[in-house]
């Protein structure tokens, strides 16, 4: 059986496949942000004073952790709406319902991240801040999480990875993403070479142009460099300043 | 060497900068100030020396309120602070601390410039987020006070870029920055390499040439005696000895100053 290109292209430049693949990388985004939203406050949590509140994270995170996310998927679009007829209703779809599950199950892995990441900046940066009399909320804002984000970027970059593979899950709860509709290809056609490699290809570009927004990203962050030598997102080097 | 302070002597009329009363602190059971009283008149620049665990660093946090006091008063411009050992954070509002903080400028043994701010964008921070200046005015500010301590050219760097002493020519300068009633600093020479103290010491001798208010931590005791209008001694939490250098150098009164200044000066 000899690899058919014509097929492959067609599938390739096809738009049924270019918005599967928007799905997920539109599925990866929103649950990251989410997630990343969500963990923040947690992340702070786990060094709350109070002993409930820790012990409280700690068994989100060991729970969320422990159940592999095809569970999640099928629970939260099968058996959520069993608990309420709110989810019985037409706007939750799977695609919702995927968002739900994956922001569930990546928040309790980037709270370590982000606990690591805030810890990591050195007291005396905020205290500095401090004295100069910042609110504890500035001091937030314009010290810890900068700083923070240098450190979490990396391993939160690798998270984001892992999520979009992980919504190729979603296609047990029928959502129309990425391998949902190669597997439909497949399945009408038996050209597994063709669309396999068309969706190999999507993933591969998606990540691919992650990578390269990443070390841009590091770029920036990089405060060993003067800033007018810095290149710009576009890889210009700026303009030297005066 | 002169013995004459370059500060001016203290009119003692005037409502003094800074003016701490009975001040007491300890870290859980631990005390470390047991009733400090000290006085700083405008353009008085003391120095706080004593062996480690004295209390100096504790009483400089303390006056600009990074540690809260567990009783007494700080009296800053005229704005008294009486810490009730009774209350949380001794009775004193959040918002009160944090002006207080802004009208202080304070230089960390370590720098603590802020590692991903340029060494502009430090010296605009304060001035900008939390005096509420316009960009521009405190840009152009911070340019003239980075010109005088002599990193000008340095505005557009990371603090990693640079010296141990351009660094803390840098947090002087940001400490400068919102134009503070007083500059505390603790210990500001004692993270540099030894060829780098020099050029921080002169920085601020110049601010104490100046006028500049200073309460001054530090182990380098023929800069305090050249540079000092008074010099505190503390011994074991508590004000030990206090005067003019010539007097706490050359003819000190008690026994643990004596030995003090012995130790410090290796004769």
């Amino acid at each position: 059986m000899t690899f058919n290109f014509d097929v492959f292209w067609a599938a390739l430049t096809s738009w049924v496949f270019f918005e599967a693949a928007l799905i997920s990388l539109a599925l990866a985004l929103l649950s990251h942000a989410s997630a990343i939203a969500i963990s923040m406050p947690l992340a702070l949590g786990l060094d709350s004073r109070r002993k409930a509140v820790r012990i409280a994270i700690r068994l989100y995170v060991g729970v969320f952790r422990a159940i592999p996310t095809l569970l999640w998927l099928l629970f939260f679009w099968n058996a959520l709406p069993q608990f309420s007829p709110v989810f019985r209703e037409n706007w939750y779809t799977p695609f919702i319902a995927a968002w739900i599950a994956l922001t569930v199950n990546e928040a309790a892995y980037q709270v370590e991240i982000n606990r690591a990441a805030l810890n990591s900046v050195d007291k005396g940066q905020t205290s500095a801040a401090t004295a100069f009399g910042f609110t504890p909320w500035q001091v937030f804002r314009l010290v810890t999480l900068p700083q923070a984000a240098r450190v979490a970027l990396p391993p939160t970059v690798n998270e984001f990875i892992t999520l979009l593979k992980a919504t190729s899950l979603a296609s047990v709860i029928s959502l129309q993403e990425l391998m949902t509709v190669t597997n439909q290809a497949v399945a009408s056609s038996f050209q597994f070479q063709e669309y396999y490699a068309v969706a190999a290809l999507y993933y591969l570009i998606i990540v691919g142009l992650l990578t390269l927004i990443q070390s841009r990203a590091e770029h920036q962050f990089d405060w060993t460099v003067e800033r007018s030598a810095r290149r710009g997102w576009l890889g210009r080097a700026k303009e030297q300043s005066q | 060497m002169s013995t004459a302070p370059l500060a001016r002597a203290a009119a003692s009329t005037e409502t003094p900068r800074i003016a701490v009363q009975n001040l007491k602190k300890s870290f859980g059971r631990l005390p470390v100030l047991h009733g400090v009283s000290l006085s700083a008149p405008q353009g008085s620049v003391i120095s706080l020396v004593g062996s480690s665990g004295s209390g100096k660093s504790t009483l400089l946090r303390c006056i600009n309120l990074l540690e809260v006091p567990d009783s007494g008063d700080i009296q800053i411009d005229g704005e008294t602070l009486h810490f009730d050992p009774a209350k949380p954070s001794g009775g004193v509002q959040p918002r009160q601390i944090r002006r207080i903080r802004s009208s202080l400028g304070m230089v960390f043994q370590s720098f603590n410039l802020w590692s991903h701010m340029t060494i502009l964008e430090n010296v605009i921070a304060a001035p900008v987020h939390v005096l509420g200046q316009p960009r521009s005015q405190a840009v152009e500010r911070a340019h003239d006070l980075l010109k005088r301590v002599g990193i000008a050219e340095k505005h557009d760097f990371f603090p990693a870029q640079l010296s141990g002493g351009q660094q803390q020519r840098a947090a002087i300068a940001r400490a400068m920055a919102i134009e503070p009633k007083a500059l505390l600093l603790d210990e500001p020479t004692s993270a540099l390499d030894p060829e780098l103290v020099a050029e921080v010491l002169q920085v601020i001798k110049d601010l104490a040439v100046a006028g500049t208010t200073m309460i001054l931590v530090t182990h380098e005791m023929r800069f305090a005696r050249e540079v000092s209008s008074t010099v505190v001694f503390l011994h074991r939490g508590v004000v030990g000895e206090m005067g003019p250098p010539a007097q706490i150098f050359d003819a000190p009164q008690t026994e643990a100053c004596r030995r003090f200044v012995r130790s410090e000066f290796g004769a």
